[in-house]
């Protein structure tokens, strides 16, 4: 590929859109429109001719390089004339590009509706729904989205359905290590892309699905990719080493910290007085903190504490007591009304006292 | 905004049907070469492969003496019907003779069972489709381009067969074991918006070719595996699920009732041998959504839904379900209706 003239053109398909970004000098132009599965080559063009239509000028092949799942590329190895990658490769070199950005190791997981390409058994999705279920009907929900991937939910059962699929997505990665979740050991920066959270519909669905399937042993900042740039992004800064590309825009949801059963808390938010937190095993708390804020989470007695520093963001800091596993099965009432109570929590601020100085 | 394209009933379009031989064989016709349904495009030999029989279990004897029994000896050929052994009872003064249930070659004994090797059949090819043939792949098969009736359906299991299609049951009921009588056997039956296990099970116990449906529950395919096959071919044109067939579709295929189709799991189609000009152009795969084309629901609750699209969305609008999309808004059988663009395919071009 000739990168002489900083120019670049990265287009990477997922199964419900086709995302292109052109690098040229140092502007970036991006777009994305729907895949088309079975014949990309229309996806191809059609994104090409949008992003040349944003950046006024002409891409040749040799700036192509295209990612995507190996299955897309081996579509249109021999078809196209371009480089290609594979989406883990442009994924760590987003990966890399964000932990030298922020000065902090940064994870980004990609979930788009591939998710949708697995299979489920209905009792692990019917688990997290927060209303009584039919386990055939979502065995055939589940099975037209394999069939349809890129379909939204139209209504709020379907949409629990996605964010269902979007925890055992991401509880299947824990599996390996015969958990119920995916443990985190240290602090990191956790950056969402891909349409099935980053197109959530609030920060709070967001944050019951990270908080249920992930369990952040010393708090993670949590973000959203809005715009799905990063794996497209990724392509590009695998092929070219640029330093003075901008970190993009990342709509920050806050922290996380998974406490696991404590019973108290003190929270510094950096004023004079700290505040006292009693906690309930079981329960989540809802710290508000604005994007930006840090505040010191201190667990523990006098002699065995721990501080986490965490930082807040637009749905704040979320410290999660509960004890896993979570024991939640389909349609029971009592793990219905156990959901209810976590996404209540979720959305409303803990109260919290004064601390004796 | 570009959707996928499925025309799920298309009247005389131009086809090319793939006919393969079931085995290693000699193809019988050239390029160019005009068909009809009964020409004979090539011949195989299909190994049939084995037949065990437990004699020693059927015959009540020891299995060490089962080979001193045998009127057929390893390497010899025996036929359908003829005496294979004969064990002798009540101190040789009565016997029971078995006879073999298959003709082939004795292979051998084991432990009380004899194995005979089916002789290869004869198996010839039939073209099943007027048409012209286009392409040879000597000792494989041959491509037909012909005139059909094409169904495209959503999904589908099983590797073609043929047979005459033939009404069962409603478009928007279940399709029942009942539905299913003498008249269906070799058939394709069309009919249910659902298809049970128990019907699936009858119509293979009867010899139905292939099923036409509505939809089917994810549980009765747990068993499917991509590509492969059930012992019938089914093609669903609706979803997973309880999804009427689409009426247009029950009545085009019920304006065929009697006649010779194929029907493919793999590709999902049914095709219905024609005759004379082609109708309409050949539809892409993907195109530019235009008002006027008509357009489906492919998932989620309104599954099915169909309509001329009306107006297509530049802003997004929020859905019930909290999230935001493009939508198109369409005319359904109730009135207008929307659906997010990525919920949709183009099952009609305007102007066709």
């Amino acid at each position: 590929m000739n990168n002489s003239a900083h120019r670049i053109f990265a287009i990477s398909f997922g199964q419900a859109l086709v995302r292109g970004l052109y690098l040229t000098g140092n502007k970036i132009y991006h777009a994305s429109l729907g895949t088309t599965p079975g014949d990309l080559t229309v996806a191809l063009a059609a994104i090409t001719k949008e992003v040349e239509k944003l950046a006024g000028e002409k891409v040749t092949p040799d700036q192509v390089v295209l990612t995507g799942r190996q299955s897309d590329l081996d579509e249109l190895q021999g078809k196209v004339e371009a480089s290609f990658l594979t989406e883990e490769k442009a994924v760590a070199a987003a990966e890399q590009f964000l932990t030298k950005s922020f000065g902090q190791p940064t994870a980004i997981l990609d979930l788009g509706p591939s998710a949708f390409l697995d299979r489920y058994p209905a009792e692990e999705i019917g688990r997290w729904l927060p209303f009584v279920t039919n386990l055939t009907d979502i065995e055939n929900h589940l099975a037209n989205k394999r069939l349809f991937p890129r379909v939204l939910p139209i209504n709020t059962h379907e949409y629990e359905i996605d964010l269902a699929v979007a925890r055992q997505a991401i509880i299947k990665l824990g599996a390996r290590e015969g958990k119920e979740y995916l443990p985190i050991e240290t602090k990191i920066n956790l950056v969402l892309t891909g349409g099935l959270l980053s197109g959530a519909a609030t920060v709070s669905d967001v944050a019951g699905v990270v908080l249920d399937s992930f369990y952040f042993k010393s708090g993670a900042t949590i973000a959203i990719d809005p715009t799905g740039i990063l794996v497209p992004l990724g392509a590009v800064l695998a092929e070219v080493q640029r330093t003075e590309v901008s970190p993009p825009s990342l709509r920050q949801i806050g922290s996380a910290l998974h406490l696991g059963g404590t019973h108290r808390a003190v929270i510094d938010f950096g004023y004079e007085t700290k505040q006292r937190l009693a906690l309930e095993p079981g329960e989540i708390v809802t710290i508000p903190a604005e994007e930006g804020r840090e505040i010191t989470v201190t667990v523990g007695g006098p002699k065995t504490s721990h501080d986490y520093v965490l930082t807040g963001g637009e749905g704040g800091i979320y410290l999660d007591n509960r004890t896993r596993p979570l024991g939640v099965v389909a349609s029971s009432r009592d793990s219905i009304s156990k959901i209810l109570s976590w996404r209540k929590s979720l959305s409303a601020d803990k109260l919290v006292e004064e601390a004796a100085a | 905004m570009i959707l996928p394209v499925r025309i799920p009933f298309q009247e005389r379009a131009v086809v090319t049907v793939e006919r393969h031989l079931p085995g290693p064989g000699k193809i019988m016709v050239r390029v160019g070469e005009e068909v009809t349904p009964d020409t004979v495009l090539g011949e195989a030999q299909i190994s049939a492969g084995f037949r065990k029989v437990s004699l020693a279990q059927t015959l009540g004897v020891s299995p060490g003496s089962v080979e001193k029994i045998l009127i057929k000896k390893p390497g010899e050929v025996v036929y359908k019907g003829e005496p294979l052994a004969r064990a002798k009872k009540l101190l040789g003064l009565r016997s029971s003779v078995y006879l073999s249930p298959a003709e082939g070659v004795v292979e051998g004994v084991q432990d009380g069972e004899v194995t005979i090797r089916l002789v290869p059949s004869e198996v010839k090819l039939l073209a099943g489709f007027n048409g012209q043939v286009n392409e040879i792949k000597e000792g494989e098969g041959v491509t037909i381009k012909t005139i059909a009736s094409r169904t495209k359906g959503v999904f589908g299991i099983g590797r073609e067969r043929f047979g005459t299609i033939r009404l069962a049951g409603k478009r928007d009921e279940f399709l029942l074991p009942q539905h299913l009588d003498a008249e269906c056997v070799g058939k394709i039956v069309v009919g249910g918006a659902l298809l049970t296990g128990d019907t699936i099970e009858k119509a293979l116990a009867i010899g139905v070719k292939g099923i036409v449906t509505g939809g089917i529950n994810f549980h009765e395919t747990l068993g499917w595996a991509e590509g492969s096959d059930v012992g019938i071919s089914i093609v669903v044109t609706g979803g997973y699920g309880l999804h009427p067939i689409d009426e247009a579709i029950y009545k085009a295929l019920g304006g065929h009732e009697g006649q010779y189709g194929s029907i493919s799991g793999g590709s999902g189609e049914v095709l219905i041998s024609g005759s004379g000009e082609a109708k309409g152009k050949p539809a892409p795969l993907w195109k530019e959504l235009k008002l006027g084309d008509v357009v489906r629901v492919v998932a989620g609750a309104d599954l099915g839904h169909s309509g001329p699209a009306e107006k297509i969305s530049t802003e997004e609008v929020k859905l019930s379900s909290g999230i935001s999309a493009k939508v198109v808004t369409f005319k359904g059988p109730g009135g207008d209706e929307i659906a997010p663009w990525q919920n949709l395919e183009i099952v009609g071009l305007k102007n066709d």
